[in-house]
């Protein structure tokens, strides 16, 4: 009776012209990923709720950690200690993160994956096809639908094993 | 031995001796000399005389004209130099020795009259108040003794003094006297006691006494390089060098140490027989040597034959182990102050080490900025062909493209009239994307929010948005007029996507421009050139551009002419004072960048100006006035280990560039100095201003 739960992913960017190629280069996963973007992470904030009220799940976060204001290594600690937003994959996207920086990201935010800029966009899309994929299957999202767009052996053998449920 | 040289007439005698008083003190020399010829009786004379001068002049007058004094009685306290002094003169007068001198005395205390008593000047002490038994007593002593030395004959003239026994007694005086002094005048003093011996003498005493006692033993002969005595052997007897040189040498894990000959003086193995141990030394002769050998059993028979060689060879020990020990001590001493010196010289080491450790940081840290200048170098230069492709194509792609629609619609208006509309639309969209402002995320979401909600399509309310369409009206028209919305988005996009190309490129040569400009100062040393104050600052607000995000940067710049200079340093500079100011503020800080110009009085002047000012404040914590000197000081310093571009140059390096340029540079906090300069909004602390004055006119001075 539940409709396809639509999954979101949230770009977190404030270079208006990097922004824009990242949203960009993942226009392939639009049929079953809704893209948004934020300038910087007060506005990422409001952006979640906006996805919240519209009943996106959000699935991944993809922040560049130079932000103005809170970092966006920051951001994703604050994320990972929110019982909400727990579960959202997090990738750093960035040139400018350091040692300590990468550290604590993940260490205190459990960093899924980071991505160095420039990056490539077959490794961008890889890199979150398989962290959404993650999260359907840690979450316990219907994976049916995402077979064929995300990793589709992954999503077939998390099936199997709810058929088992 | 004296000389009484008259010959004595036994009648005579009477006229001829007589006794001498002396005391200042009239009564007491009546009393004297009264008693005194009363114990002696007529068989001499008393003479008197009140004073030392007046006792030796009647004394030498009556010995000129041959008469004899056998006794003096010198009373001690006479004025002037005393009697004990009356007596040693008399003692050391050739002609008044032999008398016999009797010092009468008041003091039991022989201190006064030590002198006296050691030079023997003294024969007799009678104690005053004397009495007439201890007077006769003395009296008999001395007279007797005096004649029977001198005038044996005489002593029948004093019967009442004069018995067997008491010239016994003076027999026997005299001749200890005179062993004593023959003893001391005629023998030599035992070698050993003998000062003043040198070796020599010893050498040829010793070989004379042994060539005695060993009837004069064969001379040994060697020529130079000989071994005498070989090292750490025992030793069967001993060499008397008596020609040549022999070194003296001893092998240790220290090396080879010679000892030179003085230290063991002319007799060889002395050292080793006498403490029956092994040879300490090697003897070499270092020329051609003579030497006498002499064996131990030949030593023994010497010693037991004659009795000097035992005393020269001990002397010999003596002197070769005074001469040891003195050596030894002296090189204690050197030893002693050489440690001192030594700790010194530690401590200095250590210091330097020190220093040498702080400054080996520095230059390593200098060798990795040069390198890391070098890289940088390398980058902009291969920078330059690809931003400038990057540039030149990005305007292409947008001239082609143009061009390439232009051509399409060529096509369109002949065969298909339809496509001229598309075309116009996509050229149209293509110009709205170029110079469309970035859309705000939040402004986006918003639009497409009100758009889905008003079609109720939210993937095509995305797509409007993205044809640029953020109207809810216009989009509604556009969608009941059935537009090919894609069509619009993906002309749109290509607009939008070509400015950000254009955008990206220039940023990239803007960057590596002021690269290239702040490194060209590194090479040009001598090459001044008319410097922009301006755009020096402005490229250097450029290279920093991803630090100043966070903050708020504003600059307020007048016009000012060009000064004489060299940009890539000044450059250096200003990037150095942004950064400062950069992490002074902090995040959410405020910068604030003026240039103008300044009249001789230091008053802003736009006519008339002869420097240039620049002053970079900030609103962080201020600089403590106590550590502002400290601050120009040359060090360098990393961040986080890793070196930011521009920092780490120091301020002293700053200081330089600009007093290579003529100017000065100062810190200062709080933000009040020059007057126009209100503090920074929001009070988030005192601040600090940099402020680098440059003249116009006049060329830097050479460093």
């Amino acid at each position: 009776m539940v409709d396809r739960v639509e999954l979101g992913v949230l770009v977190v960017e404030d270079e208006p012209e990097v922004r824009d190629a990242i949203v960009r280069d993942l226009a392939p996963l639009g049929s079953v990923l809704r893209v948004e973007s934020a300038d910087d992470v007060p506005d990422a904030r409001e952006a979640l709720e906006e996805l919240a009220d519209d009943d996106v799940v959000v699935a991944l976060v993809l922040v560049d950690h130079r932000l103005p204001g809170t970092t966006g290594v920051d951001f994703l600690v604050e994320l990972d200690h929110t019982p909400s937003t727990r579960a959202v994959r997090k990738v750093l996207i960035t040139g400018q993160a350091d040692h300590q920086d990468t550290i604590k990201a993940v260490n205190q935010a459990r960093l899924n994956h980071y991505i160095a800029k420039p990056w490539q966009p077959d490794e961008l899309l890889a890199v979150v096809r398989s962290a959404v994929t993650d999260f359907i299957i840690a979450t316990g999202v219907d994976p049916l639908p995402f077979v064929a767009h995300l990793d589709g052996p992954r999503l077939l053998e998390a099936m199997t094993h709810r058929g088992d449920r | 031995m004296t000389e009484f040289g008259h010959g004595l007439d036994p009648r005579g005698v009477r006229d001829r001796a007589f006794i001498l008083v002396v005391d200042h003190d009239s009564n007491r020399l009546r009393a004297l000399a009264a008693k005194v010829a009363e114990l002696l009786g007529s068989g001499i004379e008393v003479i008197t005389a009140d004073s030392d001068r007046r006792a030796l002049d009647l004394a030498g007058q009556a010995l000129d004209a041959g008469r004899s004094m056998p006794v003096a009685v010198i009373e001690r306290e006479l004025p002037g130099s005393g009697g004990a002094r009356l007596a040693l003169d008399m003692a050391g007068d050739a002609q008044l020795r032999p008398t016999h001198r009797i010092l009468v005395t008041a003091s039991t205390s022989l201190d006064s009259i030590a002198e006296a008593l050691d030079g023997r000047a003294i024969d007799g002490l009678l104690i005053r108040p004397w009495s007439t038994a201890g007077l006769r007593a003395q009296l008999q002593a001395r007279l007797v003794t005096f004649l029977v030395e001198h005038d044996r004959g005489r002593l029948a003239d004093f019967p009442r003094l004069v018995d067997d026994a008491v010239v016994a007694k003076a027999e026997q005086r005299l001749a200890q006297r005179r062993a004593a002094s023959a003893r001391i005048d005629e023998q030599e003093t035992h070698v050993l006691l003998e000062p003043q011996l040198d070796d020599h003498e010893v050498v040829r005493r010793l070989v004379d006494a042994l060539d005695r006692s060993l009837g004069h033993p064969p001379r040994l002969r060697v020529g130079p390089g000989t071994v005498l005595l070989q090292q750490d052997t025992s030793v069967g007897g001993i060499y008397v060098i008596l020609d040549g040189q022999v070194v003296l040498r001893r092998e240790s894990e220290a090396g080879v140490r010679i000892v030179h000959r003085g230290a063991t003086g002319p007799i060889v193995g002395l050292l080793a027989l006498a403490t029956q141990q092994r040879a300490f030394l090697e003897v070499r002769a270092a020329t051609e040597v003579r030497a006498l050998p002499v064996t131990l059993n030949q030593l023994s028979r010497a010693i037991a034959a004659e009795s000097d060689v035992g005393p020269l060879l001990t002397r010999t020990l003596i002197d070769a182990l005074a001469n040891r020990l003195r050596d030894a001590d002296e090189l204690q001493v050197r030893i002693d102050v050489l440690n001192s010196s030594l700790e010194a010289e530690r401590d200095q080491l250590t210091d330097a080490l020190d220093r040498l450790e702080k400054a080996q940081m520095q230059l390593i840290e200098q060798a990795r900025l040069a390198t890391l200048g070098e890289l940088a170098a390398g980058i902009a230069h291969e920078l330059n062909n690809p931003a400038a492709a990057l540039i030149r194509n990005a305007e292409h792609v947008v001239d082609t493209t143009n061009r390439l629609l232009t051509r399409l619609r060529r096509h369109a208006d002949d065969e298909r009239p339809g496509l001229n509309r598309v075309l116009d639309q996509l050229q149209d969209q293509l110009a709205t994307g170029r110079r469309s402002e970035p859309l705000a995320s939040a402004a986006r979401r918003r639009a497409r929010r009100e758009i889905g909600d008003r079609l109720g399509d939210p993937d095509l309310a995305r797509r409007l948005i993205d044809a640029g369409i953020t109207d809810v009206g216009r989009a509604a028209e556009l969608v009941a007029g059935g537009a090919d919305v894609e069509l619009l988005a993906v002309g749109h996009e290509l607009g939008v996507q070509l400015r950000n190309l254009e955008l990206a490129s220039s940023r990239i040569a803007d960057l590596v421009n002021s690269l290239r400009a702040y490194l060209r100062g590194e090479s040009d040393d001598a090459v001044r050139a008319d410097v922009d104050v301006v755009q020096t600052m402005a490229d250097a607000l450029r290279l920093v551009g991803h630090r100043l995000q966070d903050l708020t940067v504003e600059h307020d710049y007048s016009a000012v002419p060009a000064i004489q200079g060299r940009p890539g340093p000044l450059q250096q500079v200003w990037t150095n004072l942004i950064t400062n100011a950069v992490d002074a503020a902090g995040p959410g800080g405020r910068i604030v960048v003026r240039i103008d110009t300044l009249a001789d009085d230091g008053t802003v002047s736009e006519d008339g100006a002869t420097s240039v000012r620049v002053r970079v404040e900030d609103d962080g914590p201020g600089i403590d006035s106590s550590i502002r000197d400290e601050l120009f000081r040359p060090h360098f310093t990393t961040k986080h280990g890793r070196v930011s571009f521009g920092s780490g140059l120091g301020l002293g390096i700053c200081r330089r560039i600009v007093e290579q340029h003529g100017g000065t540079v100062d810190l200062d906090s709080p933000v009040r100095a020059t007057g126009d300069a209100g503090p920074p909004a929001g009070g988030r602390g005192p601040g600090t201003v940099a402020t680098v004055v440059l003249p116009i006119s006049s060329p830097p001075s050479p460093s």
